[in-house]
């Protein structure tokens, strides 16, 4: 069975386009008095809502240890595969109550497409992604923030 | 309890208990009174046959029905206190077999449980689940949840049986026992807070290595697996029972937080550090290999193999490798190397050629090795470079040969017979020999100093081999060679089953397989010849050597085949 083609008829006004176009500058005008959503970036602060999905952050528990015990969960889960963990026996200042931990903790923040996976999936809730913007950098490599930089960020 | 046994002694028959064998029941393949009689029992509601002397358990199997299980294990005895593979059970009465099958008030455990006629299992109902269900949530009670940190997430029985049939959260308020961690031998840490008492690792260094170093202390909830106290658990088969156990309480300190489970990569292959040739699987991660694990062949190791082939592969990573071709022990590109190497064998030819032929050496190198010795170079002798070889160390149930040559009997069917080491010695102080090829590849080997005393008076002296030594100072030209995880090959090992190793890493510096290098030799002397694969090679080696007959690479499998006598 072949569809009915729908054909839609034309009448005078839309001949004319006029009145179209002046329905669209009264929009456009209408605009000119509403509040302003855009804001001049570098000079203005960005505050983004709590859960919008910036850098990464590997967070402290009240010791001060790195809450990361290197499972390689995010690692694993990570579509674009930015998180490289080289796990290694824990130093002895972190206690007899941990025992593993990541010796590299390293993120490239180019590669990651800020999906938060490594968010919901971490065990031990150690990694998040922060509210903070992607900074700017010239070279690829500063872009791999390391265990420190991340702990810190 | 007094009826199922009455029941079992009339049904399996006095002798089959003289006989000992029936808490051995994998042992009964072995026996053909079971393998011809089959009985029919009826399994979750299908009637199935199967053979009698069987488990529960081993019956299911074949049925493609798995049961779970903590300690059973098919190569140790049965010990059945995991009670994991409780099902529940109908037995015919056997006064009166018309009338039909009872339920049993209790589940049977499955491992221990043999079949019986008309017995009827079923391992899917409601009841059955809710008891496995309970048998978890106490399994679950001490173990702490440190999956993160713990080096057995991924391949733990206990992880998989926790999603399977466990529940998704503990009602367990109390605390749990907590242990310290221990290093309870060079190659093995005990983490005994996340131990389940299955004694698999109890049982198989009294059976299996016949040592016993560890044992079950304590009773109740409190009864942990331990060493006695200063004796550590240091024999050759230890670290097997890192494989053994199902949750991660026994874990290998070599491996330790090396990798996670599920990156690793995995490769058959066959363990060149004796002449048993136990079948292994190497696991890899980003081309660098992490640990080495026996793989199942009833034929050869059955389950098990020795640490010296554990951590053997360690040596592939020294700094002592071969890492380019060597002109005059100066490192050269392969082009040059291949340049010189014509030259050097125009130089050779026809003044007396001998060549010394480690037993590593695949049957594929070998063949290559005769062609050229028969065919186009024209060796006049051909002498085994041989380990020493020690006497065989003795377990229980496992024997690690004394001979750790993995191709002696690869050797000796392809080249032949061969002149002795003295003799090759002797030509060269003679100085009827001129010219030397040595191919070696022992790994952790020094050369004598008469050999490398009398090869400095050599006119030409082309050496193959794995690591720096006193010989490749001396060389007028080397070549690197690769070892048993770089390429792929066969062996025969000592009981005469040629076995295959695939290639499980890429090496880490340029290199050239030894059968393209003895091809190009080959190449040189005699025109143009197509460059072979190691499956073509063994190929025509099948053809030309009857033992390999109906033998080709493809139908040897991951278990091998034996040769023909």
């Amino acid at each position: 069975m072949q569809k009915k083609e729908f054909k839609y008829k034309w009448n005078l006004v839309d001949k004319i386009y006029l009145p179209a176009v002046l329905k669209g500058l009264l929009n456009t005008f209408k605009h000119l008095f509403m509040p302003s959503f855009t804001y001049e970036y570098p000079d203005e602060p960005f505050n983004p809502a709590p859960r919008f999905r910036g850098e990464h952050r590997l967070k402290k528990d009240e010791k001060g240890r790195i809450k990361c015990t290197a499972c390689f969960m995010c690692a694993t889960i990570c579509p674009a595969k930015c998180i490289t963990i080289v796990a290694a026996p824990s130093p002895e200042e972190y206690g007899s109550d941990r025992n593993k931990y990541p010796a590299i903790f390293d993120v490239n923040e180019l590669r990651c497409i800020s999906c938060g996976y490594c968010e919901e999936v971490c065990p031990k809730d150690a990694i998040e992604l922060s509210v903070k913007m992607p900074r700017v950098y010239t070279s690829r490599e500063e872009f791999i923030y390391n265990r420190d930089k991340l702990a810190s960020n | 309890m007094f009826y199922v046994g009455l029941y079992r002694l009339f049904c399996s028959g006095i002798v089959e208990i003289r006989k000992g064998q029936r808490n051995y029941p994998d042992n009964n393949y072995k026996s053909e009174v079971y393998m011809s009689k089959k009985i029919v029992i009826k399994l979750n509601g299908k009637d199935v046959e199967v053979e009698k002397g069987q488990t529960i358990l081993q019956a299911a199997k074949a049925y493609g029905v798995d049961i779970p299980h903590y300690c059973y294990h098919p190569g140790l005895s049965i010990a059945g206190n995991c009670r994991m593979c409780l099902v529940n059970v109908a037995l015919k009465n056997p006064r009166n077999p018309e009338a039909p099958a009872k339920w049993m008030p209790k589940p049977f455990i499955a491992c221990q449980t043999t079949v019986s006629p008309g017995m009827e299992v079923d391992t899917e109902s409601e009841k059955t689940k809710a008891i496995q269900q309970a048998i978890m949530e106490f399994l679950l009670i001490n173990h702490p949840l440190d999956c993160p940190e713990c080096d057995q997430a991924g391949e733990c029985r206990l992880q998989d049986y926790s999603y399977e049939y466990g529940q998704d959260r503990s009602r367990f308020i109390e605390e749990k026992n907590v242990r310290r961690i221990k290093n309870v031998g060079p190659h093995i840490a005990l983490w005994g807070t996340r131990c389940i008492v299955c004694s698999r690792c109890v049982r198989f260094l009294q059976e299996i290595s016949g040592t016993g170093e560890l044992s079950v202390f304590e009773r109740g909830d409190r009864s942990v697996v331990d060493i006695h106290p200063r004796r550590e658990v240091d024999n050759p088969l230890a670290g097997n029972v890192v494989d053994l156990c199902p949750v991660g309480a026994l874990v290998s300190r070599d491996f330790l937080y090396k990798a996670r489970v599920w990156f690793l990569e995995h490769t058959n292959s066959i363990c060149n550090r004796c002449s048993k040739g136990c079948n292994i699987r190497v696991d890899s991660l980003d081309g660098n290999i992490k640990r080495i694990k026996p793989r199942m062949n009833m034929a050869v190791n059955e389950y098990w193999m020795c640490d010296y082939g554990r951590f053997g592969w360690k040596s592939i990573y020294s700094d002592d490798r071969l890492l380019s071709p060597l002109r005059q022990s100066a490192p050269v590109d392969w082009k040059t190397a291949y340049h010189e190497l014509k030259d050097t064998l125009t130089k050779a030819k026809g003044g007396g050629i001998g060549a010394l032929v480690s037993m590593y050496a695949t049957n594929e190198e070998l063949y290559l090795i005769n062609q050229l010795a028969k065919k186009s170079l024209g060796i006049e002798m051909i002498a085994p470079l041989e380990v020493e070889v020690k006497n065989d160390e003795v377990f229980p149930k496992f024997t690690i040969p004394g001979d750790k040559q993995p191709n002696r009997k690869g050797f000796d069917l392809i080249l032949g017979e061969t002149v002795s080491y003295d003799q090759i010695m002797d030509e060269i102080e003679s100085k009827s020999l001129k010219s030397l090829i040595v191919f070696g590849g022992i790994p952790d080997y020094q050369y004598k100093f008469e050999l490398v005393e009398a090869a400095e008076d050599l006119k030409i002296l082309i050496l193959f081999d794995l690591m720096k030594s006193d010989l490749t100072r001396i060389a007028h030209l080397t070549f690197p060679m690769l070892s048993f995880a770089e390429k792929s090959g066969t062996y025969v090992n000592a009981d005469g089953r040629v076995q295959r190793f695939d290639k499980a890493v890429e090496p880490n510096f340029p290199a050239h397989e030894e059968i393209n290098i003895l091809q190009k030799m080959i190449k040189i002397q005699s025109g143009s010849q197509k460059t072979l694969t190691p499956g073509a090679i063994f190929g025509r080696l099948a053809r030309e050597h009857s033992s390999f007959k109906r033998i080709n690479y493809k139908s040897l499998g991951d278990q091998g085949q034996n040769i023909v006598l």
